[in-house]
């Protein structure tokens, strides 16, 4: 054999055995757990990256209009339009089962987001290098969004699993069970306790508030709402004056005001308001759809979906000279010259004429009807419009809610009377702790219509069969078991420790 | 980039011009001849002098010449793939010219075929393994883009199915059934020896073989890679003899193979008004509506499409060198307008003898394709649909413009759906594919009868996507819309190996060891523009969008092997193979890095023993084979072992919008590993009638463990998936092959057949009974979960309720207890008997895998005609037509299936349509799961040869002509296009859901092969 060709041979074979690390991976274009976050601006794009969860268009989910599917369509006063038995009407006539969309396309999105949270929280307080300030708001705004999505769970679903660990395997967490409520809401309370402390008032770069992400006033209002849910007939625990005080400290902060002008609070040049506090942002090609599918269609560009109407019975509770009647509901549209209405008024169809199951005509979300200029079909049907978690009217009726529950009416006036003002009603006084509780109450549902409050209000005050039981809509498939929703089958097919809600 | 692999192409092919003059030895003599097979003479047939790389193929009339033949004694070998090798004495006088003609005789099986096992070759007589072999005279006349596709039906165990007819589209490939749940169960295709190349930018006439290796014993060589079968593609070598030109081309039409019978614009007018809860802001005129004109939206977006195929090839050898180059241009339209796959393809490839002990080659391709690709399997729900859901759906009373020329808007404003033509018209889908494979390979005799082998090979795919959406259309979300991607991916790969050949007595061995390392790098960046102020420009210039948005992505996976191999034969009766690979993957977890795979399989060739040519006269050959072995599956990308923060969700701050938000995409699995198949195989060939009868018989079990799978999680942990090794999956089957050929009187027939059974049975899920599969691309996100994979149970199954026909009455829907039932609406079957129904009420409804496939092909000569056929069947399988479920609607807003006209009502008690204004169940039902048997007229070509003295009238030396037609006539009762269609692309788990699919196509060519 000759010397060179042994020499090709052994060069050939040896050239690969020689590189010991050849079969290492190393990650080219992704993160790791062990190397991020690992500075302030790593905490800036995670805190980001919790947007996706709310806003990220790919299942049209949670904030897009998965979550006032699940939380402001089942209500009374709002109802789907036609009658085609999908997973909208589902949700609007109880007559959903475990596998429709909007419940598990909610529920892993909000689980999605606490999971985020979950591995970012254990690792602030090792990071090296960061200053504490930056440490305490970035730690405060994920305890906040672990909050506000255990939050939202608890009140769809009652009892739910309460996770707040990062996942280390699987087979451990499949076998997860469900949390009893008040367990939760107690972790949900510490949660906003912490975040009120480390969260600052606003952030420091930005101009207003409420720029999206979560501030002490957003942290305080929430915790005043917790109390509020936890003291009701769900909870039964006494946190009245917990959450009278949550919400005082907001008040007190000076940081918000009222809106003087109701009706200029809905328009999209005025997001993130002085009276804003936590707002989903929308805007550009991440927008806002459930808003705009209250529109009816026939209307030329300014056409939306058709799917939600208010009702004829709420609007009317709304006193004449109520001024936020008018810009809750949609009664007649201009579009060009033509102005058409929401009854059969004037000639053009298409609009308020196609209920052919209810007996009165329907008026629309008037609430979310700007689009800040731009026709909504060049916005292909979907609005810049943010979506409103908290704003301070809410803040000021929680305090008052709360303070009358604590201590009476004496100390509520102030509150309930800044919000009836704006509305142009006379302020309140002399009643009884029972009439205020009455007179709160109402407010509420008129303030804050559309804005998912009212479902989970009926809960916690005890209210919801008799009012959801009573509604000719909701009737078509409730039954009282319907109080909790379907845990998603999803979740039941993988772990079956996990058990369903009765009724489903 | 292109240019410089064109400039790579176009030096070697010069680098290698003076073959055509060589100088002339004027010492040699000269042989000549004709070789016949039964008095018919027979063309092609490869005539070598032994020794020499002399030689020349017969041309039509069975004449061959051999010139400068070296003077003395000289063995002759003729041979030609089914007919029997003939190997010749004789005496070479120099400056004569002497005659040989040679008596060929047929067989269905040749023993000395040349079959490629996988770093080696060995004949049919030697193989232990199951190893099939298609060669490329079966194939030729076919008018498809990609070899593989021409497999369809002619190779036992193997089933090629066609799930998306778009041209460019991928094809399935199953050898013995598919062993994993992570989705890739395609065979190892090896070109030419480099591994994992793209069949789609290879030239199926550059092909000379296939062999399909199917065993443990034949496939575990390829160890990690192996268990779903190799399918090793060898390219032609240059041909014996001078060089010669050939022209080889043919043209076609293609068509729908089926169109979808609708409601006619009056039907649709009067059922949309019966329905009381129509939308109120369309009205028709009940009494005027029986004259509106139908729109048949199928013959609006489907066409007549051509396609052609040219192609240019030079072949032949000379002294030390031997060289084959082609030129090729495909075109192929898609009977969707605007669809269509074009492909260039140049190919060189050489051999040179560089002294007696060292031979150089290369193999080098090069392709450029553009494919643009319609809206098909994407678009669902708001996007505007698939451009083959519009076009069914869309209203028929619709005229396709307006007045002013606009594309009509769907009927109701708030529909979200594109007008079918908009969407042909107004998408545009075009990816460009530049693709290098070069290989270069030295084969060095160290010493008698030791080989060492170098093979260094690299491929480029370079790819450039580029998409634009009008803001006319929906998935545009009203603002234009641009998308321009590039990808880059190249593969390195260095092998190695040594074999020795060594005989003492009767005993055989060669030995066969090895290393090979492969690395496989990509890259690619993408843009996308928002808001188009005009579509002017489209994709060409992405700055007119007012916001542009930009990614990358990088990745890099290694793999180091360690193989051997060892064949012993005894007496050429006992044959024994070993085969041990070892291999190590980056992408698997620190602790599994890696595995060794080995093999053992044994054959008797029981016919050369004395007892049994004395008393089984009538059986030529028989040989026993027994094998096992393990292969592996990777079945993974990169990176799947580490846990990952992914980059680039939006988000804002205030007003602001940043676009690097991170989320965490995955948990880290630090003992991911291989896939592990166990396979054990037996079979045995046989020759009938001097081998005028071949008929291969195996049977098979292959066990699959550590199953790699990306399993559902609750989502309640944050996650949907992760990937892990669970659990294990069986596939048994039986494989019969038959080959004939026989003379009947003037008429040669080759007749074959095959049949392959195959089930798979999931045996283990890590824990679990089962686990429910998300459904993907489908516009019915209530669909889910609708696919099931269940212990004891195939792969494929679907998952729902039990349809039982229709509410009669409210009374009857009120008592039902299913939510939302009223009169008119479908009933389900109450399973657990508890009244009521509930999740726990949904079964299996079918399978998308099926009980047995067939294939059976003829081939027919007399004199200068020839027909052959390829017929093949899948029976025994089930299909979700989800079509339907959209269209089952009486009296909908789309247009429906003509079986509403019998909607019910209380006077007409229907158990099969559900009334107006109801639809179906919203959920997976029985009621969409047909029969998706079939069997298909796959190909049926009939050629003409024009005689010899025709042709060399107009100086050719061959010239032949044929007509040809693909799949032209299926016989199934599945209700749409085609049911091998499967919207959902090519897993085993989420097989034969049809929801909109692209139509079947017929296919008719005429075609010209010249030789000069």
């Amino acid at each position: 054999m000759k010397l060179k060709y042994l020499a090709i041979v052994a060069a050939a074979t040896l050239s690969f055995s020689a590189c010991k690390d050849y079969l290492v991976e190393a990650p080219q274009d992704f993160f790791t757990p062990a190397n991020f976050p690992s500075t302030e601006a790593d905490l800036k794009i995670a805190l980001g990256g919790m947007d996706d969860w709310y806003t990220g268009g790919a299942n049209q989910a949670y904030y897009i209009r998965g979550w006032p599917m699940i939380s402001e369509v089942p209500s009374e006063q709002t109802i789907l339009i036609n009658n085609t038995t999908d997973s909208k009407y589902e949700q609007d006539t109880y007559t959903y089962n475990s596998t429709n969309e909007w419940l598990f396309r909610t529920w892993a999105q909000m689980y999605g987001a606490i999971g985020q949270a979950n591995l970012v929280i254990p690792r602030i307080p090792t990071m090296v290098g960061v200053p504490q300030d930056v440490k305490d708001r970035y730690l405060g705004a994920f305890k906040f969004h672990r909050a506000l999505n255990h939050f939202n769970a608890v009140r769809v679903w009652g009892d739910v699993p309460l996770m707040t660990e990062p996942i280390t395997d699987f087979a451990t967490a499949n076998a997860v069970t469900r949390t009893p409520a008040a367990q939760v809401y107690a972790a949900i309370a510490q949660d906003l306790e912490d975040a009120v402390k480390l969260l600052p008032a606003k952030w420091p770069d930005s101009a207003t508030p409420d720029d999206g992400r979560p501030t002490r006033g957003a942290a305080g209002t929430m915790l005043a709402d917790v109390y509020a849910n936890m003291s009701g007939v769900v909870i039964n625990q006494n946190k009245w004056a917990q959450a009278a005080a949550a919400a005082k400290a907001v008040i007190d902060s000076k940081a918000y005001s009222l809106v003087p002008d109701f009706s200029q609070l809905w328009l999209v040049k005025n997001k993130n308001g002085p009276e804003h506090i936590y707002s989903i942002q929308f805007q550009g090609l991440i927008r806002n759809l459930f808003t705009t599918q209250s529109r009816p269609s026939g209307i030329g560009v300014e056409s939306g979906s058709n799917y939600w109407c208010s009702t004829p019975e709420f609007m009317d509770t709304f006193l004449d000279v109520d001024l936020r009647k008018k810009p809750t509901f949609l009664t007649q549209v201009t579009v060009g010259t033509s102005t058409f209405f929401y009854d059969t008024r004037g000639t053009v169809k298409g609009f308020g004429d196609k209920s052919p199951r209810f007996a009165r005509p329907l008026p629309y979300y008037g609430k979310f009807y700007d689009n800040g200029g731009q026709s909504i079909a060049l916005n292909s049907g979907r609005s810049d419009l943010n979506w409103p978690v908290y704003r301070y009217a809410e803040t000021l009726l929680l305090h008052a809610e709360a303070e009358n529950e604590a201590n009476g009416p004496a100390a509520a006036y102030a509150s309930i009377n800044a919000v009836r003002a704006r509305a142009g009603l006379p302020a309140l006084a002399g009643l009884t702790q029972a009439q205020f509780r009455d007179a709160v109450r109402q407010e509420r549902s008129w303030e804050l219509a559309f804005e998912s409050k009212r479902l989970f209000d009926l809960k916690r005050w005890g209210l919801y069969a008799q009012v959801i039981g009573a509604d000719p809509v909701s009737r078509i498939g409730w039954k009282s078991t319907n109080m909790w929703a379907a845990i998603p089958q999803h979740e039941l097919d993988i772990n079956s420790a996990l058990k369903q809600n009765p009724g489903y | 980039m292109k240019l410089s692999k064109l400039y790579i192409v176009a030096v070697t092919a010069l680098a290698t011009m003076p073959l055509a003059s060589q100088a002339q030895n004027a010492l040699g003599g000269t042989i000549q001849g004709v070789v016949r097979s039964e008095t018919a003479p027979v063309e092609g047939v490869s005539v070598t002098v032994s020794g020499t790389s002399l030689g020349a193929l017969t041309r039509a009339d069975g004449r061959y010449i051999i010139a400068n033949v070296p003077a003395g004694r000289r063995s002759v070998r003729a041979q030609r793939i089914g007919f029997t090798l003939r190997e010749l004495p004789v005496t070479v006088v120099a400056g004569q010219s002497g005659t040989l003609d040679i008596d060929m005789k047929a067989s269905a099986v040749s023993l000395d075929q040349v079959v490629v096992v996988g770093y080696g070759t060995q004949t049919r007589r030697e193989v232990s393994g199951a190893v099939s072999s298609v060669n490329n005279s079966d194939i030729a006349s076919m008018p498809v883009p990609r070899v593989d596709e021409a497999l369809s039906g002619l190779v036992s165990g193997v089933q090629v199915q066609t799930t998306n007819s778009q041209p460019g589209s991928e094809l399935r490939i199953r050898v013995r059934g598919g062993n994993s749940l992570n989705g890739n169960n395609e065979p190892l295709i090896v070109v030419d020896g480099v591994i994992g190349a793209d069949l789609n930018q290879i030239n199926p006439n550059d092909i000379e073989s296939v062999d399909v290796l199917k065993d443990a014993s034949s496939t575990a060589i390829y160890g990690a890679r192996a268990a779903n079968g190799v399918i090793l593609v060898t390219t032609k070598r240059g041909a014996p003899g001078p060089v010669h030109f050939d022209y080889v081309g043919y043209t076609g039409w293609q068509n729908v193979s089926k169109h979808i019978d609708l409601l006619t614009a009056p039907q649709f007018a009067l059922l949309y008004m019966r329905n009381p809860n129509h939308d109120k802001s369309i009205t028709f005129d009940t009494l005027t509506s029986a004259s509106l004109p139908t729109t048949d939206w199928q013959n609006a977006v489907y066409q007549q499409a051509p396609m052609q195929n040219h192609e240019v090839r030079v072949s032949g050898s000379n002294g030390g060198t031997s060289v084959m180059a082609s030129a090729t241009l495909f075109q192929q339209s898609g009977i969707v307008q605007q669809s269509n796959f074009d492909r260039g393809t140049l190919r060189f490839n050489l051999d040179q003898n560089m002294g007696t002990k060292v031979k150089l080659g290369t193999r080098v391709t090069y392709s450029h394709s553009v494919n643009n690709a319609t809206r098909v399997n994407d678009g669902y729900g708001t996007a505007g649909g698939p451009v083959t859901q519009m076009a069914l759906r869309y209203a028929p009373t619709l005229p396709v413009f307006t007045a002013d020329g606009g594309y009509t808007a769907p009927l109701l404003p708030a529909q979200t759906f594109d007008n079918p033509l908009a969407i042909v018209n107004l998408l545009q889908n075009k990816s460009t594919r530049d693709y290098l494979l070069g290989n270069l390979f030295a084969d060095i005799e160290l010493a008698n009868q030791l080989n060492f082998r170098s093979s260094v090979s690299y491929t480029s795919n370079d790819g450039l996507q580029q998409r634009y959406t009008s803001a006319l259309l929906r998935a545009a979300l009203g603002s234009g819309q641009a998308n321009v991607d590039n990808s880059t991916g190249t593969t390195f790969l260095s092998e190695n190996t040594l074999t020795l050949r060594r005989s003492y007595g009767r005993n055989d061995f060669t030995i066969l060891g090895g290393m090979t390392a492969q690395e496989f790098k990509a890259a690619s960046s993408g843009s996308q523009g928002i808001g188009f102020t005009s579509d002017l420009l489209g994709y060409n210039r992405i700055n007119l969008a007012t916001t542009v948005t930009a990614s990358s992505n990088s990745s890099r996976e290694r793999l180091l092997s360690y193989l051997s191999r060892l064949n012993y034969g005894y007496a050429g009766k006992y044959l024994f193979t070993a085969t041990i690979r070892t291999d190590g993957a980056s992408k698997f977890a620190v602790n599994n890095k890696w595995a060794v795979f080995p093999s053992f399989g044994a054959a008797w060739r029981v016919s050369d023993e004395e007892f049994f040519t004395k008393h089984f006269k009538g059986i030529s050959e028989l040989k026993l084979r027994i094998s096992t072995g393990t292969t592996g599956s990777e079945g993974i990308t990169a990176y799947q072992s580490l846990a990952a923060w992914a980059i680039g969700s939006p988000y804002d701050i205030g007003l602001t919008r940043l676009n690097n938000g991170a989320n965490p995409s995955r948990n880290s699995n630090p003992n991911l590993k291989w896939e592990t198949t166990q396979q054990t195989n037996a079979g045995f060939d046989m020759g009938l009638f001097d081998n005028r009868v071949s008929l291969t018989f195996d049977t098979y079990k292959k066990t699959t463990r550590d199953l790699l799978y990306a399993k559902l999680v609750p989502y309640y942990t944050g996650y949907s998936s992760y990937v892990t090794n669970i659990g294990s999956v069986q596939n048994k089957g039986t494989e019969i092959g038959i080959d004939t050929r026989n003379h009947v009187r003037a008429v040669d027939v080759r007749l074959g057949g095959n049949i392959s059974w195959n089930r798979s049975k999931v045996l283990d899920l890590g824990g679990d009974k089962e686990f429910t599969l998300d459904g993907v691309n489908t516009s019915l996100p209530t669909f889910r979960p609708a696919a099931i994979v269940r212990i004891g149970e195939p792969l494929g199954n679907y998952y729902g309720y039990i349809w039982d026909g229709i509410f009669q009455s409210a009374a009857e829907a009120a008592a039902s207890g299913q939510a939302g039932a009223v009169a008119g609406g479908m009933k389900l079957h109450d399973v657990t008997g508890d009244g009521k129904i509930t999740a726990d009420d949904r079964v299996i409804l079918g399978n998308a895998q099926p009980k047995y496939t067939f294939g059976q092909s003829g081939q027919l000569g007399w004199r200068a005609f020839s027909l052959s056929y390829v017929l093949r069947g899948v029976q025994g399988v089930s299909v979700v037509n989800l079509n339907r479920q959209g269209m089952e609607t009486p009296g909908d807003n789309v247009n429906q299936m003509p079986d509403v006209l019998n909607y019910w009502t209380p006077t007409n008690p229907t158990n099969t349509m559900t009334g107006l204004g109801i639809a179906p169940f919203n959920g997976m039902t029985s009621r969409w799961v047909e029969d998706g048997s079939f069997v298909r007229l796959q190909n049926v070509t009939l050629g003409w040869e024009v005689p010899q003295s025709v042709a060399a009238r107009i100086n050719m030396s061959n010239l032949r002509v044929y007509g040809s037609a693909q799949n032209l006539k299926t016989w199934t009762n599945y209700s749409w296009y085609d049911p091998e269609a499967s919207s959902r692309g090519t897993s085993d788990l989420q097989l034969g859901w049809d929801d909109s699919s692209y139509p079947g196509v017929r296919t008719f060519t005429l075609g010209l092969n010249v030789s000069f």
